[in-house]
């Protein structure tokens, strides 16, 4: 899908229509349309302040946008709660690598998935035999996301004694947990060193391979044109192109929203 | 306070039978059950009586303040409610003695569900002060609806909790120390139950970072709600015991000081360990029975002691007993 | 001619709950910190000025003085040798002054006894008649203080470079440290105005009330509560609040209602609290 063709809610898996949001009269994001077809690998791009995490806070419930819908499979989630959207099958990473100072890196991966598998506060507490089901699935599945997110050996570790990289791939491990359809990933390369880098772009296109659909917040230029099919350009709250990267990349507006007049 | 994570993550084979922490726990409930028939005098019996409810209160205050990070200043009201729901039902209704421990924690749970809303609404901090308001107005009813509650010539003449298939035992106090048992030994599981496992997972979570606990589906308002109501629920049960006990309730006994005995216990035991919490609530017991002050001695000591322990050792004795531990080999 | 009384006697009770609820405010919007001792400040001034005026001899306006040069000094002192307790949890915060100001009630109870006390000055004895309305000159006195204390404040906030200062870092803590603003000073400059409004509540009130040890814990849940219906850590809004809360306790204390006057504040905060989050007057700006 390309620039121009507009929002489709019911074909695509995620779609935003004509998304603003102002931060006192400060204008975030500008009459944003966008629409993410299943399976693409989106890299959304844009100077500092031009609306990228304003975007993913919009979708994932975080903020409540002033204007404009959001749509996942179909449905409308405008408006919903952080907890809500996420148990539609929307995961997300933040920009700040965030963890759960009291939780082991295994721990962490079996909360990412415990709260879609269904079973009721009461039920855990008596550990039921339901409860131990579930638990014993979900350490399976942890088991496999540690293997594709390169942590095995670390599980028992608190999560607070691994090193920033590392905290960035049990972060992109937690958000795959739950088996997501959708996964909104806010620079996810930023900061780390380039072995790493080069390991969680694998992730990433192993990912897409499989047929997860992918939306990508990056800084990093070249591994955002290297990497996706598609690229979304942000400058000032508004959307400037959509496009493969080598028309994006000769789009005279990017040009100057990057490299100034 | 370091980080540690939460027993959830151990391997599975330290909570199985057998296990040194399993055997510990089958060692105090021996010898929580032999107590009154070792130890003969009624004294005695009455500390441990005292150290029960003790228990019972500091473990579902802990609850709150260790596993989801709000300091409740709002214990002594919910063990008011519940205090005067028993003793009320049981003098002027007739309800008998076993359902009115129902009634209490069922009242508990009512007013803590009615007032989470707007408590949880801001920060940590409309939480702290609307606790305190809440534990302020409480004691003002039991004072000021005289009609009701008698105000400060109290409710008198309250049932005593000593069930009539104990009696056999020996004296009605070895009766309500049972009971007490009963209600600590309760309290002990629901608390264990609620911080290990996948609840404990949770809670560790939203205290932890709660935006990113709802990238993942936690809603932290519903683990906050259900822990804030257990806590009350938990505390009235207690008021109830302590009703029927003395058979007197008076206004007086909701002192919004009886939080600074439960910070006493939890903070020097260690906030946010079962074994902790037990080890603060024994040594607390104790030593106020051992050392009778003045009332104003015994808040200036506590405050001292308060102060020091969170300044100055924020784990409380259960970083020393974990050290101590983890010196002898064992897994921490 | 009642109901103007009771809201002269309310609009009293009120600037005390103010001069609490407003140094409560500023600590809480500057300093990220809640002082649950803050009533006690207000009670050991005015056992302080018990001391200096009755005991001593002192004349009360010497005495007034030094009792509120003292803890506005003991106030900045505060601020600087408890920086790591400031800086700490929310947790941490509501312990350490509970258990503060659990110790200062204890110790004054030890030292001068629980039984109340009364400190009548000169000014509180003579009485002036107001358009047929019988006012202690103390009480003018207190009316007086109370608002040149708050314009000079306010002025203070806004045209000084202290006082910018102060407002920059509760807007933006980081930013005001990036600029050059040196956050140490800046707390004990807080801190040393808020407890120098306690001490003036103290000082300047007690003698139209009783004086004994657990006064400070019941002001200091009314001026919590006074912050919260301003809009935490709001200056104005706080001391509107704190007003309102004065009159309405005042008022439902005159028709027959002082059995649910402490319950008031309570009752009252909790309706703002769920209709009115961001405080009673609104605007989302903090100072």
């Amino acid at each position: 899908m390309g620039a121009g063709e507009g929002a489709d809610p019911v074909t695509s898996i995620l779609c935003v229509e004509r998304l603003t949001k102002t931060f006192y009269g400060v204008v975030a994001l500008r009459d944003v349309t966008l629409s993410v077809g299943p399976g693409e690998l989106v890299g959304v791009i844009g100077p500092n302040g031009s609306g990228k995490t304003t975007l993913f806070d919009c979708v994932t419930g975080y903020l409540r946008p002033d204007r404009g819908r959001v749509w996942y499979r179909g449905r409308e989630i405008t408006g919903l709660p952080p907890h809500w959207v996420a148990l539609t099958g929307i995961a997300r990473t933040f920009q700040t690598v965030r963890i759960f100072p009291r939780l082991t890196v295994l721990e962490h991966l079996l909360l990412a998935v415990q709260e879609s598998q269904g079973d009721g506060i009461v039920a855990r507490a008596l550990r039921t035999p339901v409860t131990r089901r579930l638990e014993a699935d979900a350490r399976a599945r942890a088991a496999e996301v540690l293997q594709l997110v390169r942590l095995q050996g670390l599980e028992s570790r608190p999560a607070t004694h691994l090193s920033y990289g590392q905290r960035k791939l049990l972060v992109l491990g937690m958000a795959l947990m739950a088996r997501p359809t959708l996964v909104l990933l806010d620079e996810p390369l930023a900061g780390i060193n380039p072995v790493v880098a080069e390991a969680l772009v694998e992730v990433i296109r192993a990912l897409h391979r499989d047929g997860l659909t992918v939306v990508l917040v990056e800084h990093n230029l070249r591994a955002v044109m290297d990497t996706c099919q598609r690229v979304v350009v942000l400058d000032s709250g508004r959307l400037i192109a959509d496009g493969p990267p080598e028309e994006v990349r000769r789009n005279p507006d990017v040009l100057e929203a990057y490299f100034g007049r | 306070m370091t980080a540690r994570p939460v027993s959830a993550g151990r391997p599975d084979a330290a909570r199985r039978a057998g296990s040194p922490r399993a055997a510990v726990a089958a060692a105090l409930l021996a010898a929580g059950l032999l107590a009154p028939v070792v130890l003969g005098t009624p004294y005695l019996r009455h500390i441990l009586t005292i150290g029960m409810l003790n228990a019972a209160l500091a473990l579902s205050f802990d609850l709150l303040a260790g596993h989801l990070g709000y300091v409740s200043l709002a214990h002594p009201a919910f063990f008011g409610v519940g205090a005067y729901t028993a003793a009320l039902l049981n003098t002027r209704w007739g309800l008998p003695v076993g359902p009115t421990f129902l009634a209490a924690l069922g009242g508990g749970a009512l007013l803590a569900l009615a007032t989470s809303a707007p408590f949880f609404r801001l920060s940590e901090l409309s939480f702290a002060i609307g606790t305190l308001g809440l534990s302020l107005v409480v004691q003002a009813v039991a004072n000021n609806w005289v009609e009701l509650t008698g105000g400060p010539m109290c409710v008198t003449g309250v049932g005593y909790p000593a069930p009539g298939f104990l009696a056999r035992l020996g004296p009605p106090q070895v009766g309500a120390y049972y009971v007490a048992f009963a209600l600590a030994v309760a309290v002990a599981a629901l608390y264990a139950a609620l911080t290990t496992g996948r609840v404990g997972r949770v809670l560790a979570a939203v205290q932890g970072d709660e935006v990113l606990a709802s990238a993942f589906g936690v809603n932290p308002l519903r683990y906050k709600v259900v822990g804030f109501a257990v806590s009350a629920a938990v505390a009235a049960a207690a008021g109830a015991f302590y009703a029927h006990y003395t058979t007197v309730i008076c206004p007086d006994d909701l002192s919004p000081l009886l939080t600074l005995n439960l910070l006493v216990m939890v903070f020097v035991g260690g906030l946010g360990s079962l074994r902790g919490v037990l080890v603060g609530t024994a040594l607390f017991t104790t030593l106020t029975e051992a050392a009778r002050f003045a009332e104003a001695v015994s808040q200036l000591v506590y405050g001292l002691v308060l102060l020091a322990v969170v300044l100055f050792a924020p784990d409380g004795l259960e970083a020393i007993l974990r050290r101590w531990a983890r010196g002898r080999g064992q897994t921490p | 001619m009642f109901l103007v009384e009771q809201v002269v006697n309310g609009l009293t009770l009120g600037s005390l709950y103010g001069l609490v609820a407003v140094g409560l405010a500023l600590i809480l919007g500057v300093a990220r910190f809640v002082n649950l001792a803050h009533g006690q400040v207000m009670m050991l001034s005015a056992y302080l000025i018990l001391l200096l005026h009755r005991r001593q001899g002192l004349p009360y306006g010497p005495a007034v003085l030094l009792t509120v040069t003292v803890l506005t000094a003991a106030g900045a002192l505060t601020a600087v040798a408890g920086q790591r307790v400031i800086r700490s949890s929310w947790r941490t915060q509501l312990v350490v002054t509970l258990a503060v100001a659990v110790i200062l009630e204890s110790l004054v109870i030890l030292g001068m006894g629980a039984v109340p006390q009364v400190l009548p000055t000169a000014y509180s004895r003579r009485v002036v008649r107001v358009a047929g309305l019988a006012l202690s000159v103390q009480r003018l006195l207190v009316f007086t203080a109370i608002a040149a204390t708050f314009a000079a404040l306010q002025a203070f906030l806004t045209y000084s470079r202290s006082g910018k200062a102060m407002r920059a870092v509760a807007q933006n803590r980081d930013l005001a440290m990036a600029l050059g603003v040196d956050p140490v000073r800046v707390g004990a400059l807080t801190f040393g105005i808020a407890f120098g409004l306690a001490a003036l509540a103290g000082t300047l009130l007690s003698p139209l009330y009783t004086i004994y040890p657990a006064m400070g814990a019941a002001v200091t849940f009314k001026a919590l509560a006074a912050v919260v219906m301003g809009g935490f850590g709001q200056v104005t809004g706080t001391l509107g609040a704190a007003l309102l809360l004065g009159v309405a306790e005042s008022l439902a204390g005159g028709f027959g209602l002082s059995v649910y006057q402490d319950s008031l504040a309570f009752l009252l905060m909790i309706g703002v609290l769920v209709l009115r989050p961001q405080g009673l007057f609104g605007a989302r700006v903090r100072l």
